[in-house]
């Protein structure tokens, strides 16, 4: 029940694609965090952001899918984009409650 | 008096600029390196002042080795799928640079001649990985007679 009514006042539209397969959902927004990698002495940054869906709203191509690296997620109210790819060593993304109706997607920002 | 380092650094940028590419890039000289990952899909090129020795050469001048980073980096922006031929194109990238400053000689910075050239990392795994980004490191050194 929280995860069908966090979205409205805690989240937004989001689309997430992959190649030419695309479906719109009902996601709530999870931490935004702006990380710097450091690399031999070079930095690297990014923001981080996670989404929180209904994993039964997840469906490309008519198969309920789960989602893979390099996926994309557009955010309908900024036309911001993320793109699906995991932190560390983790999976891209896991199960928020036990019985997985919810999935704790992780992204990072990336040009649109 | 200016530091020679970062007189050579300012011509390695402005080298690199001049040079036909076959990749739309623009060279900057930064202290502290930053790539981001999420402003542009092109190629990010940083050069940076990494080392300065020096040791006597004649009367008048010092015979030095200066060491300059050249940072390479691109979000990989294509499809997963072609992931691989990104990094190819970006690796070719990288490989032309090398090409650009290789036994170069910067005639207005003290005939700075590039001697050598370290490329490590060849590419970032994790930066691939973790941030689907392109990331290598030249390490470039230069050999000038400086005056004392």
């Amino acid at each position: 029940m929280i995860g069908r009514v966090t979205p409205e006042v805690a989240g937004g539209t989001i689309v997430v694609s992959r190649g030419n397969a695309s479906v719109s959902l009902a996601a709530t927004f999870g931490r935004t965090e702006f990380v710097v990698e450091e690399n031999g002495g070079q930095r690297i940054e990014w923001s981080d952001r996670d989404f929180i869906v209904a994993s039964a709203d997840l469906i490309l191509v008519g198969t309920r899918a789960t989602p893979m690296r390099g996926d994309r997620v557009k955010v309908v109210a900024t036309g911001e984009v993320f793109e699906i790819l995991a932190p560390g060593n983790e999976q891209p993304f896991r199960m928020a409650d036990p019985e997985g109706t919810l999935l704790r997607i992780h992204t990072k920002r990336c040009p649109s | 008096m200016s530091a020679f380092i970062i007189e050579l650094c300012d011509a390695i940028v402005k080298y690199i600029n001049g040079a036909a590419l076959s990749q739309d890039t623009t060279a900057v000289r930064r202290y502290v390196p930053k790539f981001d990952l999420q402003s542009s899909k092109a190629f990010q090129v940083q050069v940076v002042p990494k080392g300065d020795a020096r040791e006597m050469g004649t009367r008048t001048t010092d015979a030095g080795d200066f060491q300059v980073d050249i940072g390479i980096f691109k979000k990989l922006s294509d499809k997963i799928d072609n992931e691989q031929v990104e990094c190819d194109a970006a690796m070719e990238f990288v490989e032309e640079l090398k090409h650009v400053v290789n036994r170069q000689r910067l005639s207005n910075v003290e005939n700075a001649t590039c001697a050598k050239i370290e490329h490590k990392p060849i590419y970032s795994i994790q930066t691939i990985d973790q941030g689907r980004a392109f990331f290598a490191v030249l390490t470039t050194t230069w050999r000038a007679f400086v005056a004392v």
